[in-house]
């Protein structure tokens, strides 16, 4: 087990280097550079100004040594400043990165409770008409486009029936509660349930048809267990073990893969300032949001490899 | 299996999308030459609803909503069948690589479809649709063109889309190469080219089907999503996705802008799903047992 984990922490953090510089990569191709608009915006700046500064900040340099430059200071925990809020890098990020983690701590529980007994229900009668609705169901999910979901329950709550606020984080007061908080999160949490929805649905459905087919669940009925207890107790447990991993990967990818619902609510988390700070040329603050972003993913390959490994002991002969 | 218990659903689909291709692909030239291109702007006829004149009505510039879902649905479309095919054609060659390559490619190769799994995608492929391609030596007035836009998402969307093909060839070249018809044409000399082309290739090849069809529906969803966030399919040329970006605007006054492209978008891309899946219980033996 610790030769397991010793072993995984290597790949992540040779991943998150090799990532790093390739995004880095990325991002000194956008348009511009963090000088170009500042010059542009300053007309008692002549040329000669401007190659100086560039010089001062080493932005004359070739890109590899520029993403030494940076490499060394990130490793220092120097990450820079964000060009649009003059402030520190990372003083910008955790705040947004809790906006996210808020909504993530919402859905992903909503989907589960939804998808595991939905998923049970089809898998306990495949091919019945049941089974039939929810696996249409669980393909609408799949195949939604997330700005048109987003879009369309905006226009039947806030257009049509004026329950819930179609955008934004809290009422514009001072110092806003919790409790005021609480409408601006709904549609945004209801919107990303029901894209997720159907893909949890699938994996417990299919993991429920395997673990039924099992000897065990043979077994089981004929010692004269209950159907109930079958299927929630002895067949679960095992179709959970897909499941737990599909949770952890998923939510390290909605660190950046809400980013669509964040923008159309205008709910200020991690995807949101990916989009805005790529599309307002902040490229400090999207070098280490985007970094951030994949660290979490990779955080939780880990956490899912690990929490197989250690909920399945047949991994672990294997494993390690 | 599934084609059992949903009688036709498939069929329906690929029926569904061949009229919608034919519909999309003669539709906006057929107006154009009856004299009413989809960019034609009315502006003494915006926000209309429904009549004999637009079936659907018209959009916030006075254009007709029926010819620009039809030209958006042709962008659309295309976008996602190409990229579809380059990003199984790009997987398909990295998976035999691998597969058959030897140790050292394996390794490099299945590292590299790995870490491109462990990227953020949808903010990666933000940035590659923002970056500034003349920095990469492209000639401005090349990158400029409308044409170049939709040769740039394609490659955009299809450079992520390869590694479920990559895997799926991997696997199953894997699996092939220690039969004995191969390791015969080994033992008559034949070169590894050609067993990978010849021997190896025809094997993968209906796996590789299934999983490009069933792709063509994420394709399309991912294009709809970069060009709905102002970064794919530029305006005035109309794609789906592009077609709602103003829609949060004028969702108030003229909700049906909001509503038709993005069924369009569902509809499509559910009917690909099905379409895909009806197509692997047909050439995929390994689903039919279940």
């Amino acid at each position: 087990m610790i030769l397991l984990l010793a072993r995984r922490l290597v790949e992540a953090a040779v991943v998150l280097a090799a990532v790093s510089f390739a995004i880095y990569m990325l991002i000194g191709l956008m348009p511009g550079d963090p000088l170009d608009q500042a010059i542009m915006s300053n007309p008692h700046l002549t040329t000669a100004d401007a190659a100086r500064l560039k010089a001062l900040y080493g932005l004359d340099q070739p890109l590899p040594t520029r993403y030494e430059h940076w490499i060394a200071s990130a490793l220092h925990g120097d990450f820079g400043y964000s060009r649009a809020t003059h402030q520190p890098v990372l003083q910008a990020l955790w705040p947004r990165a809790a906006n996210t983690a808020v909504l993530i701590a919402c859905v992903v529980p909503l989907s589960l409770a939804l998808a595991v007994p939905l998923g049970i229900r089809a898998a306990r009668r495949p091919g019945s008409r049941i089974d039939s609705v929810l696996n249409f169901i669980a393909f609408s999910g799949i195949s939604m486009p997330p700005f048109w979901l987003a879009l369309l329950l905006v226009l039947l709550f806030s257009v049509k029936l004026q329950l819930l606020p179609a955008g934004g984080m809290s009422p514009p007061v001072d110092n806003p509660t919790l409790l005021m908080r609480l409408p601006y999160l709904v549609l945004p949490v209801v919107t990303l349930t029901m894209l997720n929805l159907g893909m949890y649905m699938r994996h417990v459905r299919s993991a429920m048809i395997e673990s039924l087919g099992q000897d065990y669940i043979r077994t089981a009925r004929a010692k004269g267990a209950s159907q109930r207890r079958i299927v929630w107790v002895h067949a679960l447990r095992n179709a959970l073990l897909p499941l737990v991993t599909i949770t952890a990967l998923d939510l390290g990818m909605l660190f950046s893969g809400a980013l669509v619902t964040e923008t159309v609510f205008g709910y200020l988390g991690m995807g949101k300032l990916i989009y805005d700070s790529i599309m307002g040329n902040d490229y400090n603050l999207a070098l280490v949001a985007l970094l951030f972003a994949t660290a979490m993913i990779i955080l939780a390959n880990l956490i899912a490899d690990l929490l197989y490994a250690w909920l399945d002991p047949r991994i672990q002969a294997t494993g390690a | 299996m599934r084609s059992l218990r949903f009688p036709g659903i498939a069929t329906m689909s690929a029926v569904f999308l061949s009229i919608l291709v034919l519909a999309c692909f003669a539709g906006a030239p057929l107006a154009t030459h009856f004299g009413s291109p989809p960019d034609a702007l009315d502006l003494h006829h915006v926000h209309e609803g429904s009549n004999a004149h637009h079936w659907l009505g018209t959009d916030e510039l006075g254009r007709d909503l029926l010819l620009r879902l039809l030209e958006g649905g042709r962008v659309s479309l295309s976008v996602g069948l190409a990229a579809a095919t380059a990003a199984a054609v790009f997987g398909t060659v990295i998976g035999l690589a691998a597969g058959a390559g030897g140790t050292l490619a394996d390794s490099t190769l299945t590292g590299l479809t790995n870490g491109v799994l462990a990227l953020p995608i949808l903010p990666v492929l933000i940035v590659l649709s923002a970056m500034d391609v003349t920095k990469l030596g492209i000639p401005a007035a090349a990158a400029a063109s409308p044409w170049f836009a939709i040769i740039r998402i394609v490659i955009i969307v299809s450079l992520f889309g390869w590694t479920v093909a990559a895997r799926l060839v991997r696997a199953e070249t894997l699996s092939v190469r220690t039969r004995d018809y191969v390791r015969a044409a080994r033992a008559l000399g034949v070169s590894p080219f050609r067993i990978a082309l010849r021997h190896i290739l025809p094997n993968v090849l209906s796996p590789l089907l299934v999983a490009a069809t069933l792709s063509v529906g994420s394709m399309i969803l991912t294009e709809s999503i970069l060009s709905f966030l102002g970064l794919g399919i530029q305006p005035p040329q109309a794609s789906w996705g592009n077609m709602l970006t103003n829609a949060q605007e004028t969702i108030y006054d003229d909700p049906r802008l909001a509503v038709w492209p993005g069924l369009m978008i569902f509809v499509t891309v559910v009917a690909c799903n099905f379409a895909g899946d009806g197509v692997r219980t047909r050439f995929d033996p390994r689903t039919r047992p279940r």
